[in-house]
């Protein structure tokens, strides 16, 4: 049978005998073989591990005993997250590779419990903030769809890993739009859940209070399975809440009756470089929400310059906080990037801070009585393509930005980017769908719902394809 | 990309704070060379320049935070339990 696209298929041929977990790690360890160095997925492979975890897995399968909804299935972990398998480097120089002790991180524990296999650990952004200096061992990051074009950060390989095949799902991290714009711009789905959902104990930080960890894949579908098995509180994470975990996967009708859902198209906070396609492609995916029952009103988000400065200004603060002391001793090994952009929390007193949290209560009180009106609330996830990979080098820098992610890390609430179309270059475009704290069966809901009656997410790069990467 | 959106809120927010009264500041560069030496960083002459004009609109940008209707007496959203 042809390789299953999406975890959920997988799953399904993998409890009905048409494919086994053998012959699944083995397709994802071909395309690894063909693809990992074209796109800079992979930090680390962990392949004699995958073939021995998925004969085990088949065993398991075979045995008519009960397993996990992952069993067999090939994933990919953002190497900000640890994993007993090897070191965790947060593709930098200056981390100890040796933190949390090799251990698996609790969300590693969870996609293990559930049968996943890890097939490696994926490349991100220095810390998942900065870029590596040209001449770093680490790889070269590009979009499946372009490969002048940056894939989105930083779950870069995730996203990547997924748009080609290399493996059906993985796992991300989102502290200014991190799973959301990888998943967007490598045309693939990618969940922020409510912060405090998900326990990021053995994820190294960016912003304490920001972080979150995520599901990558295919679809909708796939990021609700991988939920329900990454959300709930665990001890290790003081930020974990104990909040009722729902059957994710049930709540998935295709039916949006009763919803009510706020557009925001974002034409009020215009930037340089939005793409011309992004309002025809956003309002025909507002058409299918509702054929799919919604009933669609326009909106404003509240605040909007605001909750995204308190996003950056946040996010400064707590990584200078976090990475003090190597920064006294280790300054130079930092990329310059990343030095430069760890260094300009200094730039904001502990009373700027402090009034930053003000404003975010303000922000998140706005935001509830916004969602007193509506249900959930879209907007593009970016308003553009990918960049070309010049414009993302240090010294290239252009101020001008699209992307429309931050403002939901300020506030905490669960958000999904689905792919919605193409820009006139054939780079992807992904729609937001955020909804109420912890209410992720709503958002999730939407957007298998939308990916019913759409196929961008089921759309692979031609470079993926062996025959043009040949 | 996280340094790209960074550089456009900021932009953003000083763009906005402009309208709004002003103090004289500090002296940029002044300003950042105290606060990379209480932090013992020392950068090359090059990176400093770069953080200066980051701070120049940081500093900017910031007022717009004081001037958010409704927080002048709300509860910071800083995260604290008595429960270890």
């Amino acid at each position: 049978m042809d390789a299953p696209l999406t975890v959920t298929a997988a799953a399904a041929a993998l409890r009905a005998g048409e494919v086994s977990s053998v012959e699944l790690v083995e397709q994802a360890i071909d395309a690894a073989d063909r693809l990992d160095a074209r796109f800079g997925t992979f930090l680390d492979r962990y392949v004699d591990q995958a073939r021995a975890a998925a004969v085990a897995a088949d065993a398991r399968l075979s045995s008519g005993d009960p397993v996990g909804p992952l069993t067999g299935v090939p994933l990919g972990v953002k190497d900000l997250i640890t994993t007993s398998e090897g070191p965790t480097t947060a593709q930098s120089l200056v981390h100890d590779p040796e933190w949390n002790g090799r251990r698996d991180a609790v969300v590693v524990t969870r996609l293990r419990h559930a049968g996943g296999i890890v097939m490696g650990k994926t490349t991100t952004a220095e810390f998942a903030i900065g870029e590596s200096d040209e001449g770093s061992p680490f790889p070269v990051l590009r979009n499946p769809w372009d490969a002048g074009h940056h894939p989105g950060g930083s779950s870069s390989g995730t996203g990547s890993g997924v748009a080609t095949g290399q493996f059906l799902a993985g796992l991300g991290t989102d502290t200014g739009g991190s799973i959301r714009i990888p998943a967007a711009f490598c045309g693939i789905t990618g969940l922020m859940p409510t912060y405090g959902r998900v326990p990021k104990s053995g994820c190294v930080p960016l912003a304490y209070s920001m972080d979150r960890i995520g599901p990558m894949a295919r679809s909708a579908a796939d990021c609700a399975l991988l939920l329900s098995v990454l959300a709930g509180a665990d001890d290790s994470d003081p930020t974990s809440v104990r909040e009722p975990v729902d059957d994710y996967p049930a709540a998935l009708t295709g039916d949006l009756t009763g919803l009510r859902i706020g557009v925001d198209d974002m034409t009020a906070a215009p930037a340089r470089g939005d793409d011309p396609a992004v309002p025809g492609v956003l309002a025909a995916a507002v058409e299918v929400l509702r054929a799919a029952g919604a009933e669609v009103v326009d909106v404003r988000l509240p605040l909007w310059a605001e909750l995204n400065l308190v996003n950056v200004m946040t996010m400064f603060v707590e990584a200078a906080t976090y990475h003090q002391p190597d920064f006294e001793r280790q300054w130079t090994r930092y990329g310059k990037l990343t030095r430069s952009r760890i260094a300009a929390g200094l730039y904001y007193s502990a009373t700027d801070f402090v009034q930053a949290q003000r404003v975010r209560r303000v922000g998140m009180r706005r935001v509830a009585e916004l969602f007193a009106q509506v249900d959930l609330v879209v907007t593009p996830t970016v308003t553009a393509g990918a960049p070309p990979l010049v414009q993302t080098r240090w010294d290239r820098l252009d101020g001008g930005t699209t992307v429309r992610a931050g403002y939901w890390n300020t506030t905490g609430n669960p958000v999904l980017s689905v792919p919605m179309g193409f820009t006139g270059g054939g780079l992807p475009l992904g729609l937001q769908i955020a909804g109420r704290p912890f209410e992720e069966q709503t958002v999730l809901r939407a957007g298998e719902a939308f990916q019913r009656r759409t196929d961008w997410h089921l759309q692979v790069p031609q470079l993926a394809d062996p025959a043009q990467a040949a | 990309m996280t340094q790209m959106y960074a550089t456009a809120a900021v932009e953003l927010a000083a763009e906005l704070a402009a309208e709004l009264p002003a103090e004289p500041g500090p002296d940029p560069e002044t300003a950042v060379r105290a606060l990379l030496a209480m932090a013992h960083l020392t950068p090359a002459e090059d990176e400093v320049a770069g953080l200066v004009d980051g701070f120049r609109a940081a500093r900017a940008a910031v007022r717009l935070l004081y001037a958010v209707p409704g927080a002048r007496y709300d509860e910071p959203a800083v995260l604290f339990s008595a429960r270890a």
